[in-house]
């Protein structure tokens, strides 16, 4: 049977992007998990895998090619895998490709499967390769580190960043669990009582809270009601907020709510590149940190860097610029900087911060830049009131208004359980237009 | 050996010696006597906390205490100062810590439930019912990454053995076969209740059944049958064969959280064979280890030691202004 590949969006304001390369060649057959094509919007690089398998019978749309709209048959796979039907009213695609976290069928280990050693080089490793060198790092470097979360050793865990680690490190320190209850993240909390350093893999930050909430009470207070006797050394990590298609509390970003705890540092990492610093400093951290991580930013690949991060609690400028201070972190970045170049085409030259870590919150550096710029956006994925983006615009207001051009302007997920439909999906969280818009408006002074 | 009271073989395996007798009262005297102190200072509002006491506690904890090593972990639900002063920890800093003061064991900052004693390796002190039970799980699932033989002793209530989490810690534990031992205090507490020990109906020493941990119910009045228990089940979990869950049938006489609770009629009421305290006085009388005086001279010496210790926690400063932000991070 023939099916065609459609362009899959990448984030639900995606319209178009760019193919810049196949990993298949017409005739060739592939299996489930292979990579197929590599997508790029404006900001990312996204490697798209083969949901069945199948052969490739025609690419329709050649590497290179720019501006292809989402939803546009880009190759046609014949055979394989069982009928699927398409209707035109699916927002989102649903062939033989999709964004690899959306399908959850893992495909059987392939280690060997980015052997393209020259790709590496051009590009440097995906936020999730990232995420699992620092791990191993920090795992090599102190015995006392170890993963412990859901499937993590076999099947390397629902965002497959365990790839590679159960080989290296054997099931001692790849502890595979069949779920995460409240005793689990009870024992986790224990063990870093005794002074291991476990860092927890949590399938999904929002549905894990209730569960989460007893142990990391008592790990983000004890060192202060000991008064210093305990640290807690312990990082919680895992994907957090909207991932395609799933709803209510697991979709739901945590990130305001954790940043509000003391004796809690919450990390946040957009970039690949930033990534893998910021988990390694939290591992290092003699303290509980929890890292906030994204499921579509985990196949992002980016140019490696040379910038570092300046430790938990320093931001840093994603990018330059005069007439507008955008303040995001994680997933929100990446629609900031999406906008900030929309913008720039336009004339605007907006300065992006990327936070990075949310507690301790860089309110300097987010100062600073709007000192410079005279405007303030925020933008955050999770729901809004009494959110990330109020507490900079208060820290930023309280310094006085004679700097500011315009009001500080905040955009934020709509404050409702995530839905379902696509569609509703879409509406439920800032895009890169919705920032545009907001940021021409306000410094055009319309 | 699930659910069958300990017969007389039992105690006699533990040879206590005149020593350890006479250490065991004077450990159980010392937590009896601090407990009756805290609750005075509680009733004038010296303590301005809750202050759950373990009065009628005293041989479960000394008699578990005692069988453990110094380097096994210890944890506790809310109910900690039995425990504390049974692993050594000084009775003025736990008395400081009950008023709220700087010299407190976590200068002021913790109160009965937050008090942790890490080189004593003695975990706190966690008031949330029953999330001592995970974190003592964790303390053991070190010792077996590690690759040591400590065993962890984790104590809660017959309340917090009714958690959720409990029972799933129960689970873990036994799929990793941790060496942590479950000492569930069931002191009976419901007001008016009466107690035959030995035979109060209950499933708690039979909770970890479907996870096949065996477990026992003890009469935790008696310090030797205590021990004898406790022995047992620390030896399995240092031999690598899992974790067990020893149900202590005592007797609470006082009202929980130091607050005086409406009673039935017999809760307040002393019963001399239901204390622990009591029983151990007259055994060693009874067995001539030391005679009335020196029994005197030794209670006198405890009194004092709980006196001062009452006395420095009312006088001593109270944490200074900067201490509300320090020791937030690690």
């Amino acid at each position: 049977m023939r099916r065609e590949i459609l362009m899959p969006t990448v984030t639900p304001s995606m319209k178009d992007g760019k193919i810049s390369r196949w990993h298949v060649a017409e005739g060739q057959a592939v299996a489930a998990g292979d990579l197929l094509v590599e997508v790029a919007t404006s900001t990312a690089t996204f490697e798209i895998e083969a949901e069945n398998e199948g052969r490739v019978e025609r690419i329709l749309v050649p590497a290179g090619t720019e501006g292809v709209k989402v939803n546009t048959p880009i190759a046609i796979l014949f055979g394989g895998g069982e009928a699927r039907t398409h209707t035109a009213a699916l927002a989102q695609p649903l062939g033989f490709a999709s964004l690899e976290p959306t399908m959850r069928r893992d495909p059987p280990p392939r280690p060997q499967r980015r052997s393209t050693a020259a790709r590496v080089e051009d590009q440097g490793p995906s936020y999730r390769e990232a995420l699992r060198d620092a791990l191993a790092a920090q795992m090599r470097a102190d015995p006392d580190v170890f993963l412990i979360g859901v499937d993590v050793a076999q099947n390397r865990g629902a965002p497959r960043v365990a790839q590679g680690l159960l080989d290296e490190f054997g099931p001692a320190r790849v502890v595979s669990v069949p779920t995460l209850d409240e005793a689990l993240f009870g024992i986790a909390v224990g063990a870093a009582f005794a002074g291991l350093k476990p860092v927890v893999e949590v399938p999904a930050w929002g549905r894990v809270m209730e569960a989460l909430a007893p142990a990391l009470a008592s790990a983000a207070q004890t060192f202060y009601l000991s008064n210093g006797r305990l640290p807690v050394p312990i990082v919680i990590r895992g994907p957090n907020g909207f991932s395609q298609g799933m709803t209510g509390e697991d979709a739901r970003c945590v990130a305001a709510t954790l940043a509000q705890i003391p004796g809690l540092k919450v990390v946040q990492p957009a970039t690949a590149s930033t990534a893998g610093a910021l988990l390694g400093a939290a591992i290092r951290d003699p303290g509980p940190v929890a890292v906030l991580e994204h499921e579509q930013l985990y196949p992002v690949r980016e140019a490696p860097t040379e910038a570092g991060i300046g430790g938990l609690g320093v931001a840093r400028l994603a990018r330059t610029g005069t007439d507008v201070t955008i303040a995001a972190a994680g997933h929100a970045l990446t629609v900031a900087l999406e906008a900030a170049n929309a913008l720039s085409r336009n004339g605007i030259e907006a300065e992006v911060v990327d936070l990075m870590c949310l507690r301790p919150l860089d309110r300097e550096t987010v100062a600073a830049s709007v000192a410079h710029t005279g405007r303030l956006v925020t933008v955050e994925d999770g729901w809004g009131d009494l959110g990330i983006g109020a507490e900079i615009v208060a820290s930023v207001v309280a310094r006085g208004l004679q700097g500011l051009r315009s009001a500080p302007l905040r955009i934020a997920g709509t404050p409702v359980p995530m839905p379902y439909a696509a569609e509703l999906q879409a509406l439920a969280l800032p895009t890169d237009e919705q920032v545009t818009r907001a940021v021409s408006a306000m410094v055009r002074g319309a | 050996m699930t659910g069958s009271p300990p017969g007389p073989t039992d105690v006699e395996s533990v040879l206590l010696s005149p020593e350890e007798d006479i250490a065991a009262y004077r450990t159980m005297l010392l937590i009896r006597r601090f407990e009756e102190k805290a609750g005075q200072l509680y009733a004038l509002q010296a303590i301005h906390g809750p202050c759950p006491l373990c009065i009628g506690q005293e041989a479960a904890i000394v008699g578990m205490m005692m069988e453990a090593r110094a380097t096994d972990p210890v944890i506790t639900g809310y109910r900690t100062h039995g425990a504390l002063l049974a692993r050594g920890v000084d009775p003025r800093r736990v008395m400081a810590e009950l008023t709220g003061r700087k010299t407190g064991l976590s200068s002021g900052k913790g109160g009965t439930v937050r008090m942790f004693a890490p080189e004593l390796r003695f975990y706190g002190g966690h008031g949330s019912a029953g999330l001592g039970a995970p974190l003592g799980a964790g303390l053991a699932f070190a010792a077996r990454y590690r690759g040591d033989d400590s065993v962890t002793l984790c104590f809660f209530g017959d309340g917090a053995a009714a958690r959720g989490r409990v029972l799933e810690t129960y689970k873990a534990a036994a799929r990793w076969a941790l060496p942590i031992v479950f000492v569930v205090d069931n002191n009976t507490a419901a007001p008016g209740a009466s107690i035959v020990l030995g035979s109060v109906p209950s499933a708690i020493s039979e909770s970890g059944k479907p996870f096949a941990i065996p477990g026992e119910q003890v009469d935790g009045i008696d310090v030797r049958r205590v021990r004898a228990a406790g022995r047992r089940a620390i030896e399995r979990a240092r031999r690598g064969d899992g974790p067990t869950v020893l149900e202590m049938l005592t007797y609470r006489y006082r009202g929980h959280g130091g607050i005086p609770e409406q009673t039935g009629g017999g809760a307040e009421r002393r019963l001399e064979d239901a204390d622990p305290v009591f029983k151990m006085r007259a055994r060693i009388l009874a067995s001539a280890l030391m005679s009335e005086r020196e029994l005197k001279a030794l209670e006198k010496a405890v009194r004092d030691t709980v006196v001062a210790a009452a006395q420095a926690a009312r006088t001593a400063p109270a944490p200074e202004r900067d201490a509300l932000l320090a020791s937030l991070e690690a």
